[in-house]
């Protein structure tokens, strides 16, 4: 799978927000970069474990998801019910309620608070990973009980709750199926590298469930990253 | 221009970027300094003093609070303007204050009956009361919220009153600048070269807020601290900066900001402030704290004991956070609210907590609204500053004695009624002013004056600390807010403000 098949898009889309009155910048460009040569234009092969270098983006005119998108977005990645994603204490929806303003949502009906914030705020980056620990945990432990996981599948996890051998098909099938689902695009292999060297430092903490909380955090730091965040 | 209003829609993305990286740092001081020195942001000068703003939503009118005017006084006026039966109107001793207590039997067409009682808060903090005549320039609700905070919107390059106070005090501070209003009391300034730290964290749900202070803690079943770091420190250091993505788009400002942002995930996760601001106890089911690894603050009776209904009244809740931002630490200036909901207490004798449209129900019913929003507003700030007195700042100064409570108000109300009616409706009127609660502020006195013939406010000589009224003269937008500026010591060098040595307790 090609990751500029997915890129291009993406690209393309920013290339067209670049274009609205909302640009940042004032449409002034840094010194070195070519504006004819915008994001999603390959410039260099690179090497084959990373992919290829694309030009970069002059405008960079990026979103991050709001509430709703961040919330949907990860039921879609994690075959999770919407209302499943993050419950605080159990009931209390974190994104449609408790977090709502920090994740970039409003609050018309009891507060009038009817637009959001221009910005994202000191709380929103700690918001999102709270968000997105509840849902990769939900997601984690369902799958590590069920016949049928939807993720993390043939880890081949020992009694003793570590990865038999880190360096499956199982570790990297179940790490493919993540980035598919969650950035729809296949990882690299220097990705899976590092989220495989992950498992092995957690391991070495000797602390108890390695692999569970390997697969826990390697959803986390993967649908916490920028590239899963941003649009 | 083009540029100054682009990025970020209202602010500067380099001044953002600046500002709340070393916002986030706050309260750590380890951070802070790491990131103050590094962006070559100055320390705040002088020990903080402390900003609360509670706002008057809907217009609160002092002619139906501390400047309430007689029917005697009135005269033949009388049954035209907004005064009220002799009885109703105490005066305080020893103070120049007013007071209104009423009883009535329905709050509008709401047919619960009330009673307020102003003249226990006035004889109780006259020392520390100081109301202000003003004359505003909006009778549009947001704009003139937006006003009463900025000094009518370009007082200082436009920057709010908390912003100002956050800039001053705020830079060891956790989150300098909380905000749990709305409408235009929760809008940002529009100063583009306010320093570090000061613009406002905005809060929704006060109540379980601190929850968004830590990235796990709460969640069931989530890995150690320890291991998160590992994950964190992976993402940020190799999956990102060598995915296709972020080469890509490293130039957005929107991704530095975030990576800046970041930053300070793990200070504040280490000041357990998902604990230390939680007002909640082990409730469950409905606030199972104890299945969920979490903790109430240590005030947490202290602070339950003030505010007993912080978990169905959103004002009782954000006054608990407002208090326990300010012990703790975290934050120089908060900003509290009721809303337009209305808020009904169902326990018997039933109550209109708060009615709808808050203030601005004396569209409906002007004396209703008025009283039942006046005895809200004095119970919270009643208590906060009970609770404020009683922690020790420092050398035996208690938070109170750093702190103000400006009680802000969108604008006035209209003065009419027809034929002496008790029950009446009324309008937007500029003409209006305010009150402000602080040892800071030249207490125990009324600058300016009100016409018992209409109801209308006058000024006060500014220079002169003894507030002489000025019958010819009406006090703006821009001086109030210099006076609150100078009463926190802050300072405004450079920006052209007025000396208000009138509204200083020290003049």
């Amino acid at each position: 799978m090609r990751p500029d098949k997915y890129l291009a898009p993406l690209c393309a889309l920013a290339f067209l927000a670049c274009d609205s009155t909302d640009e940042l910048d004032g449409g002034t460009l840094p010194p070195g970069v070519d504006a004819s040569a915008d994001a999603g234009t390959p410039v260099d092969s690179g090497p084959i474990d990373v992919g290829p270098v694309f030009a970069e983006s002059a405008k960079a005119n990026l979103r991050i998801k709001s509430n709703l998108r961040l919330r949907n977005d990860l039921a879609q990645a994690l075959g999770l019910a919407p209302n499943e994603v993050c419950l605080e204490m159990g009931q209390y929806s974190c994104t449609d309620f408790v977090h709502a303003v920090a994740l970039g949502g409003v609050e018309p009906y009891t507060l009038g608070l009817n637009e959001p914030q221009s910005h994202t705020t000191l709380t929103t980056p700690i918001a999102v990973e709270r968000v997105v620990m509840a849902a990769c945990t939900k997601r984690a432990l369902d799958d590590l009980g069920s016949a049928q996981p939807v993720i993390w599948k043939d880890l081949g996890i020992a009694a003793d709750g570590k990865l038999a051998d880190p360096g499956t098909a199982g570790v990297t099938n179940s790490i493919t199926t993540l980035y598919q689902r969650g950035l729809l695009r296949d990882p690299k292999a220097r990705e899976i590298e590092h989220l495989t060297q992950l498992y092995r430092d957690l391991e070495a903490d000797g602390g108890a469930n390695p692999a569970r909380d390997w697969a826990i955090l390697t959803c986390f730091s993967v649908l916490t990253s920028l590239e899963a965040l941003f649009y | 221009m083009a540029n100054q209003q682009k990025p970020l829609g209202r602010l500067n993305r380099r001044q953002l970027l600046k500002s709340l990286a070393i916002a986030g740092a706050g309260g750590a001081a380890g951070l802070s300094t790491f990131l103050a020195s590094r962006r070559g942001q100055a320390q705040s000068a002088g020990e903080p003093r402390f900003l609360i703003v509670l706002a008057g939503a809907g217009g609160a009118s002092m002619i139906d609070s501390f400047l309430a005017i007689r029917q005697s006084e009135a005269g033949a006026a009388a049954p035209g303007i907004n005064c009220f039966p002799d009885n109703e109107v105490i005066s305080v001793a020893d103070s120049p204050f007013r007071a209104v207590n009423l009883r009535r039997n329905a709050v509008g067409a709401i047919p619960v009956p009330f009673q307020s009682n102003q003249s226990n808060f006035v004889t109780k903090h006259k020392n520390d009361l100081m109301v202000v005549t003003q004359l505003c320039t909006s009778v549009n609700h947001t704009i003139a919220q937006k006003r009463a905070i900025t000094g009518g919107g370009s007082a200082w390059n436009g920057r709010t009153l908390q912003e100002a106070v956050a800039a001053q005090y705020g830079a060891g501070f956790a989150l300098p600048n909380v905000n749990m209003a709305n409408g235009g009391y929760i809008e940002p300034g529009v100063d583009r070269s306010i320093p570090v730290h000061a613009f406002a964290e905005p809060v929704a749900q006060a109540a379980l807020w601190p929850l968004s202070l830590d990235g796990s803690r709460g969640i069931k079943d989530a890995p150690s601290r320890d291991r998160i770091a590992l994950a964190r420190a992976l993402r940020d250091q190799k999956l990102e900066p060598e995915s296709a993505f972020d080469r890509t788009f490293k130039r957005s400002e929107r991704l530095e900001l975030w990576k800046e942002q970041r930053l300070a995930e793990t200070t504040l996760e280490a000041q357990d402030l998902i604990s230390k601001l939680n007002v909640y106890p082990n409730l469950p089911p409905q606030i199972p704290l104890n299945d969920y690894g979490l903790s109430e603050s240590p005030d947490g009776d202290k602070v339950r004991q003030k505010f007993p209904d912080f978990a169905t009244d959103p004002l009782e809740a954000q006054a608990a956070l407002a208090f326990l931002l300010l012990k703790n630490r975290v934050s120089v200036t908060v900003t509290i609210s009721p809303s337009f909901n209305v808020l009904l207490d169902t326990r018997f004798p039933p109550k209109v907590v708060n009615p709808p449209l808050a203030f601005d129900f004396s569209h409906q019913s002007h004396r209703a609204a008025q009283a039942v929003m006046w005895g809200r507003l004095l119970g919270i700030a009643d208590r906060l500053i009970d609770l404020l007195k009683a922690e020790e700042y420092a050398n035996g100064q208690s938070f109170w004695d750093r702190s103000m409570i400006y009680i802000a108000s969108d604008f006035g109300r209209t003065k009419k009624r027809s034929g002496g009616a008790d029950d009446f409706g009324s309008s937007h009127d500029l003409n209006n002013g305010f009150a402000i609660l602080s040892p800071l502020a030249n207490g125990n006195k009324v600058l300016g004056g009100v016409d018992p013939t209409t109801g209308l406010t006058y000024g006060f000589n500014p220079e002169d600390p003894v507030g002489v009224p000025d019958r010819n003269k009406q006090m703006s937008e821009i001086e109030i807010y210099a006076g609150i500026l100078h009463a926190l010591g802050v300072d405004t060098s450079g920006s052209a403000l007025p000396d208000m040595r009138a509204m200083r307790k020290n003049a």
